[in-house]
């Protein structure tokens, strides 16, 4: 469905993305991991053309996207749904009319229609009570909430998530985690998820790239993943205690001398 | 390529900004490069006149042709034979032989303005405009001192003396009829040619004090610093000086009179009491002529209010040049 | 497309490069303000539209409603200094009853627009381009473009029709208040009847000096909104991108509104 095809992407002389290629089938859950700077969202964002290769290729369904305009470019963003690492809620309007927001600019849904779908969409994220709440009396994870509401209530064929779990609490990410798993089995969603949790990506991925200095030095399933034999992968597991095994291994913590 | 969209935006935006961008230098170099000349003006043409003096006229400055704006001045620059000025005119201007061009002042703050007078049709058409030849004009400041100065000559010049001896003249005559010295009283009895005489110089002697009173043409001719009408008045009070002098001495009719004739004294005899009459009003300082002999103090504050007049009018003039002068002094900033 | 990535340049090898570098970066930009401007003006035809009324009352609100007492306080002080200055100047020459023709005058052609526009330049102007500025490093525009929704009828529209009503009619405001601050300094300082004063400031308004500066006025709304946008469009690098862009529009805006206050001054006098 989307197809990298030698995508080289340089800012100024830094190579952020070198040589990239892969395929995201249909009803994927696709996870790119990797530390920070390696070139995770800059690969999410040539998905929509928010950046453009230097050289090589991004298809979506056969459709080259970097260089689609206007009309192209428009039937293309409008079969996906973006949740931004910043949520990107508009500051002046409530969740609710934020949500609300391509329901409103783009269909010809009635009032009712919309209200429906969006208190849909809210419930799912569990913001059903922060409707009339504006952005910026929200927390992160809360705003997070309402742009992943935001990205669904359009009813996406693929939805691109930066970083969706990043600053939630454990409890709140885990039902982030259902709710994209949710998503993509019931609506046959695809899904392309980039994230430094391992652990979302492990649980709910179908498979999981691993970006390293603008290369993909891994690319399996999430069980594979455990037994990467790269140095770089291995380190990455590690970090956040994940063994071979697949369990946290530590055990130990932190006794402090009395 | 996949930049190529990239590419292709910028171009546009190349393209745009190049159109804006040269819109504003050709508005830049129209309104602030060329300013002062007109696009749309097809009968443009030049004219060129060498004046004596400029008096300031300077670049921009308006020409006036019956009234009315007809170009703007282009260029002024000293020559050997004089100023050289240049002017683009939209209308059709024509010169005949006896035009006129002039720098005048448009106020009295500053200001200069090229009038042109066309000339009369009747005479033969100048064809070459370029070698047009100006005059040397009035300064209205120049003007109006002139007219106070020669208002001021004429009251503290002989004038004002003639006048004061002649009515100490007529004062003298009139006592002398009065105390009967020498055939008056019979004068004054009957005689009509004389009578009509002495009323002829009476009313005379009025015309040129209501004259004066008025200010009435005479102070008019003095403002355009014409010299004739003071030497016309001098003259006149001299004559009349002269005139009551021969009184004195005893020549003419009148001086006869006063000699020694009985003959003429009984018929003068009846009117006697007219003249006394008259005599009497003027010595009371009745009536105009009366006005004027009482005492120099009325001529002079007569003649002092006919300068106040004519500083009135120079205030009004600058009242109403301060207007225009002042606010385009002020807005032409804008 | 309003997000972009970064143009890059080869660096400059020599003097003349790097002029001729900026000469075409200028005309870019040139191009691209007045794209965006033109843009605004041509998705004017939705300003009625259901979606975008709300935004062009909420926007009108804040141009005009809010910037009202600052405009206020600054053109009543305006009126008040230009009264004072050519009172002085009028006193000399016993004229001081031409203090009314002369405030109006400067007020209607000149003072009214160009301190509204500056006024508002620096308010309204500087504050949409830091909220378009922090639009931008916040990605809303991008979250704006990715569900297709035009951030130039979305946000520069509504701002464009705003501005270019507001403009004129707060420039109207600010000659009356002018006019009335101006009055007062006559009133107490120079004695100058009110009357006196009204009545010939009237007798010299004319119509051509007020549309003029509605004009004026109205080319002003236009360019505020079209600078300040896109310096905020242009904003990178964060908070101090935001602050750096926000410095920009206001200085940008005021080159703006004396270059068209002189054009448009010259073509119509």
């Amino acid at each position: 469905m989307i197809q990298f095809e030698h995508v080289t992407k340089l800012f100024g002389t830094k190579k952020v993305l070198d040589d990239v290629s892969f395929r995201i089938e249909r009803g994927e859950i696709f996870c790119i991991v990797g530390p920070s700077g390696t070139g995770k969202s800059v690969t999410l964002k040539h998905m929509i053309r928010l950046l453009t290769p230097t050289s090589g290729r991004v298809l979506v369904d056969g459709v080259e996207v970097s260089d689609a305009t206007g009309d192209a470019l428009s039937r293309i963003r409008s079969r996906f749904g973006y949740l931004f690492q910043s949520a990107a809620l508009l500051a002046w309007m409530n969740v609710y009319d934020n949500v609300a927001l391509p329901l409103r600019e783009k269909t010809k849904l009635s009032e009712a229609e919309i209200r429906e779908r969006v208190m849909d969409a809210l419930s799912k994220v569990g913001l059903e009570k922060e409707v009339e709440a504006m952005p910026a009396d929200l927390s992160g994870g809360m705003q997070k909430r309402a742009g992943l509401a935001r990205a669904i209530v359009t009813q996406p064929e693929i939805l691109l998530y930066d970083e969706p779990t990043s600053g939630l609490d454990p409890v709140t990410s885990r039902r982030i985690d259902d709710l994209i798993l949710d998503l993509s089995r019931r609506l046959g969603i695809t899904s392309v998820m980039v994230t430094h949790d391992l652990h979302s990506a492990l649980s709910i991925s179908s498979r999981i790239a691993m970006l390293y200095q603008g290369r993909i030095v891994e690319l399996c399933t999430p069980r594979e993943f455990i037994h990467a034999k790269a140095p770089m992968a291995r380190e990455f597991l590690e970090s956040q205690y994940i063994t071979r095994r697949g369990r946290w291994e530590s055990g130990s913590g932190f006794e402090p001398l009395s | 390529m996949s930049t190529s969209n990239a590419n292709r935006e910028i171009r546009a935006e190349l393209a745009v900004g190049t159109v804006v961008a040269l819109l504003f230098l050709g508005l830049a170099f129209f309104t602030i490069v060329i300013s002062g000349k007109s696009f749309f003006t097809n009968n443009v043409f030049e004219i060129e006149a060498v004046l004596p003096d400029a008096m300031g006229l300077r670049r921009n400055d308006p020409v006036i042709a019956k009234g009315t704006t007809v170009g703007t001045v282009t260029e002024v620059y000293f020559a050997e034979d004089g100023v050289h000025v240049s002017a683009k005119l939209e209308a059709p201007v024509v010169f005949y032989e006896d035009y006129t061009i002039r720098v005048v002042a448009t106020s009295i703050l500053g200001g200069r303005q090229l009038v042109l007078h066309e000339g009369d049709p009747a005479k033969p058409r100048v064809e070459d405009v370029h070698t047009l030849q100006g005059v040397k004009s009035n300064d209205l400041m120049d003007d109006l001192s002139g007219a106070v100065s020669s208002l001021r000559d004429f009251l503290d010049g002989p004038a004002l003396d003639d006048l004061t001896s002649f009515s100490e003249n007529l004062k003298n005559v009139g006592n002398r009829i009065e105390n009967g010295e020498g055939t008056l009283g019979k004068l004054l009895s009957s005689d009509d040619e004389v009578y009509t005489n002495l009323n002829a110089t009476v009313a005379n002697l009025k015309a040129i004090t209501d004259r004066l009173e008025a200010g009435e043409g005479t102070l008019g001719k003095l403002l355009s610093s014409d010299d004739e009408v003071y030497t016309n008045l001098n003259a006149t009070v001299a004559n009349l000086r002269s005139m009551t002098d021969r009184l004195e001495r005893g020549e003419g009719t009148l001086g006869k009179l006063l000699s020694s004739d009985d003959e003429v004294y009984t018929n003068l005899n009846a009117t006697v009491a007219n003249l006394k009459a008259i005599s009497d009003r003027l010595e009371a300082g009745e009536g105009t002529l009366g006005k004027l002999l009482s005492s120099d103090e009325e001529v002079y504050n007569n003649l002092n209010g006919a300068i106040t007049d004519v500083r009135e009018i120079m205030d009004d003039l600058r009242e109403a040049n301060t207007l225009s002068t002042f606010t385009s002094v002020l807005l032409s900033g804008f | 497309m309003i997000v972009r990535e970064p143009v890059l340049r080869t660096p400059p090898r020599n003097v003349l490069q790097a002029c001729g570098q900026r000469v075409f970066q200028i005309i870019g930009e040139i191009g691209r303000a007045s794209m965006i401007c033109f843009g605004g003006i041509a998705q004017m035809r939705y300003v009625l539209r259901k979606r975008s009324r709300k935004e062009v009352v909420r926007q009108l609100h804040v141009c005009a409603v809010k910037s009202l007492p600052v405009v206020t306080v600054v053109a009543f002080f305006i009126g008040m200094i230009l009264a004072l200055q050519i009172g002085i100047e009028l006193r000399r020459y016993n004229q001081e009853t031409l203090i009314g023709p002369a405030v109006m005058a400067s007020m209607l052609r000149e003072m009214g627009p160009f301190m509204s526009g500056l006024v508002l330049a620096a308010s309204v102007g500087a504050a949409m381009a830091a909220q378009i500025g922090t639009m931008m490093v916040n990605e809303e525009i991008a979250a704006l473009e990715i569900m297709d929704i035009n951030p130039i009828r979305f946000l520069i529209m509504p701002r464009l029709a705003a501005m270019a009503l507001t403009v004129p009619l707060l420039s109207f405001y600010t000659c009356f208040v002018g006019l009335l601050g101006g009055a007062v300094v006559s009133y107490t300082q120079l004695s100058v009847p009110w009357a006196v004063y009204w009545q010939n400031a009237m007798d010299y308004a004319s119509m051509k000096a007020l549309y003029v500066g509605l004009l004026k006025a109205f080319l002003f709304g236009f360019t505020i909104v079209t600078v300040s946008c896109y310096e905020g469009f242009c904003t990178r690098n964060g908070a101090v991108g935001v602050g750096q862009a926000t410095r920009r529009s206001v200085v940008t805006n005021f080159l703006v509104i004396l270059v068209i206050g002189y054009f448009v001054t010259r073509l119509f006098y």
